[in-house]
């Protein structure tokens, strides 16, 4: 091998561990966020809910604006009708057949949406992962997910949140979240989440497919896969009040 | 020398003594057999209670009910009700069958109502069951907990406890809103209150409510299913035969999954009562030392203070072995007599406590407690033990003169005399 030869072989390994090095744990997360941010989303999908009796599906659609105001709405037959509107922190969780609004709150936002291995408090954290959590790059920065480049990120709560430590995993590539473990205070791992598909619409990098595990219990997972997507669609903003959650 | 006749001369010649001696030996008994009623109600009750609210005299429910009712209740259903229930009451050991659904749910008492929806500002943790009032007669019987004014529910409808409608000021004609939740999926509906039960077990009655099986198999989207049913057998039947008979009969007609158990195998019931039948025996020998030494104190005191007696009677030639034959007889008169005052008086007290109860939830609120026992113990007789208490009195209180008595024959009639 020539001197040359095995310089060029030295850079192609250390040169992206370098271009990665530059960019700090916070950036990254910048430009995760940047592309998560849109001015309006509609959607529709469903919720593959397994355990080890079996699965169930729930669909639904979902509609968006900006990171704060998001509105579920439930298409299956156990529970067509139900909704669940997100205000900023607050949720509301609409029933049919009472015509009856709950305000989410405390405990109960820790409950299961439906048995799935979301709680009501996974919809819940507006605010950007910065004002939340300390971020800084795990030992080594980088690791390969599922054979894709990843950067490897450590988050701390710096306040009250539902998971006081996260493990992130986002692709060095395409700046997406790729895996992340949430940890309790105790550091004791709670939940994975894996996506196992992306979409590009409009520019921007969906995950239209992932799951998640609940680590404690056994043989439980939930996928939540997206079947249609529209970015910056016109909305009725409206539709995101307490008034219109009957209609 | 009749020895008989001088005691019962002595007897009547000091009434006064006599008449306290018996009163203390017949209040001892009096309240051995009583207490041991009220043990034996509150036995009774337990048996009866874990039957009528939990067990039946039999459970059935889907073999992996047990084991995941915690994590996945609705996958361990029984199917096709109605075609179980049928099959059950063929079989001819069987008297009633019925079918339940047992789920924790949240409810809305109050709401207001805000851009044309109801919204709650708090919901409550309830315990919800489903019953098929029909068949529940036999087993429940909610209709005779009903507070006047009430009546049983229809679709749309629900009973609630006693302690709950005090709790949240319900009366029937009001409404609530239900919420099921946890695996059992995200239901909901308004239900109007038809009555108020006032359940006999403080802990039902803090916050249980009552809907129709059917309403609650619409609610949790069940419909043809139920969570358990308990099997009643008619009287005299071997349960153990007819477990196995029912099994026979569910196998028979294609029902593979399901568990049938008899009541005594049900968690922990029959190991239940037969610590609480030994915590019973437990106090009931507390009871026994306590009352014997009342009835040792009195003989003996009795016996103590007559020295002055004993000693003339020696002096007029009465020998040790008289001496103690005439106090052994004055004994055992009072206390067979008292022994069966003190039966007679417990059994007259007893016998319509027996039927009208007693109420120990207005002593103490049993809601707050683990105990599963009904606020009202009715009380039972039990022939065995209360002749065990008539004679044990009586033999105690005789034969415990022996040891003054044994005393007193051995002193010189001086001595005697002198230690008055």
């Amino acid at each position: 091998m020539t001197i040359k030869r095995s310089i060029w072989l030295a850079l192609l390994v250390v040169l992206p561990a370098t271009v990665f090095a530059q960019m700090t744990a916070e950036e990254v997360v910048r430009r995760l966020e940047k592309n998560e941010v849109y001015t309006s989303s509609k959607s529709s999908g469903k919720l593959l809910i397994t355990n080890q009796f079996g699965t169930k599906t729930k669909t639904f659609t979902a509609a968006s604006q900006g990171a704060e105001k998001l509105l579920l709405e439930f298409t299956n037959k156990e529970e067509r009708g139900q909704k669940i509107l997100r205000l900023n922190d607050q949720i509301f969780v609409y029933y049919p057949r009472s015509n009856s609004v709950v305000s989410m709150q405390g405990g109960a936002l820790k409950d299961s949406i439906f048995g799935s291995d979301f709680t009501y408090e996974d919809l819940t954290g507006e605010k950007s992962i910065l004002n939340l959590y300390k971020v800084e790059f795990a030992q080594p920065s980088t690791e390969t997910v599922d054979g894709v480049q990843c950067y490897h990120l450590r988050l701390t709560g710096i306040t009250s949140v539902a998971y006081p430590f996260q493990e992130l995993w986002v692709e060095t590539a395409r700046l997406v979240r790729r895996k992340a473990v949430f940890f309790s205070l105790t550091r004791e791992p709670l939940k994975e989440m894996e996506v196992k598909e992306t979409k590009e619409v409009s520019g921007k990098i969906f995950p239209s497919r992932f799951v998640i595990t609940d680590l404690i219990k056994k043989n439980s997972s939930t996928e939540f896969a997206l079947d249609s997507i529209q970015i910056n669609p016109r909305l009725d903003a409206r539709q995101f009040s307490l008034e219109r959650l009957k209609f | 020398m009749k020895i008989a006749s001088i005691a019962l001369r002595n007897i009547f010649r000091n009434k006064w003594r006599s008449f306290l001696s018996l009163s203390a030996i017949a209040l001892v008994t009096f309240t051995i057999v009583f207490l041991f009623a009220i043990m034996e109600g509150m036995k009774l009750d337990q048996r009866t209670t874990m039957a009528k609210f939990a067990t039946g005299d039999a459970r059935i429910r889907n073999a992996g009910f047990e084991k995941y009712q915690f994590i996945a209740p609705e996958e361990f259903m029984i199917p096709d009700y109605d075609k179980a229930i049928a099959a059950l009451r063929a079989d001819p050991a069987v008297e009633t069958a019925v079918g339940r659904f047992q789920f924790p749910a949240q409810v809305a008492v109050k709401w207001e109502v805000i851009f044309g929806m109801n919204w709650p500002g708090e919901t409550n943790s309830t315990l919800a069951t489903g019953l098929d009032f029909s068949d529940e007669k036999s087993f429940f019987s909610l209709a005779s907990y009903l507070v006047p004014g009430g009546r049983l529910p229809g679709q749309g409808e629900i009973l609630v406890s006693g302690g709950f409608a005090k709790k949240f000021n319900l009366k029937p004609g009001d409404s609530l809103i239900l919420y099921s939740g946890g695996t059992w999926g995200q239901q909901d509906a308004v239900l109007k209150i038809s009555g108020i039960v006032a359940l006999p077990l403080a802990q039902l009655n803090v916050n249980s409510i009552y809907m129709a099986l059917s309403a609650a198999q619409n609610l949790l989207l069940r419909q043809g299913q139920a969570e358990e049913i308990l099997i009643r057998f008619k009287p005299g039947v071997a349960v153990g035969d007819a477990v196995a008979a029912v099994r026979t009969a569910l196998a028979r007609n294609g029902f593979k999954d399901l568990d049938v158990k008899p009541w005594n195998e049900i968690g922990n019931a029959g190991t239940f009562i037969d610590l609480a039948s030994k915590i019973y025996y437990f106090m009931a020998f507390f009871f026994f030392i306590l009352g014997t030494t009342v009835i040792i104190n009195t003989t003996m005191m009795v016996i103590y203070e007559r020295m002055r007696e004993i000693g003339t009677l020696r002096a007029m030639g009465m020998t040790g072995p008289e001496m103690i034959r005439l106090f052994f007889m004055e004994a055992f008169f009072i206390g067979a007599a008292a022994a069966f005052v003190g039966v007679i008086l417990g059994s007259a007290l007893i016998l319509p406590l027996s039927v009208s109860g007693v109420d120990f939830g207005k002593l103490i609120d049993l809601g707050k407690t683990n105990l599963d026992i009904s606020d009202v113990i009715y009380p039972q007789l039990n022939l065995v033990s209360t002749l065990f208490v008539f004679f044990y009195s009586t033999a105690v209180s005789s034969l415990i003169s022996f040891i003054p008595t044994r005393r007193a024959a051995k002193i010189e009639p001086v001595e005697a005399l002198r230690s008055i």
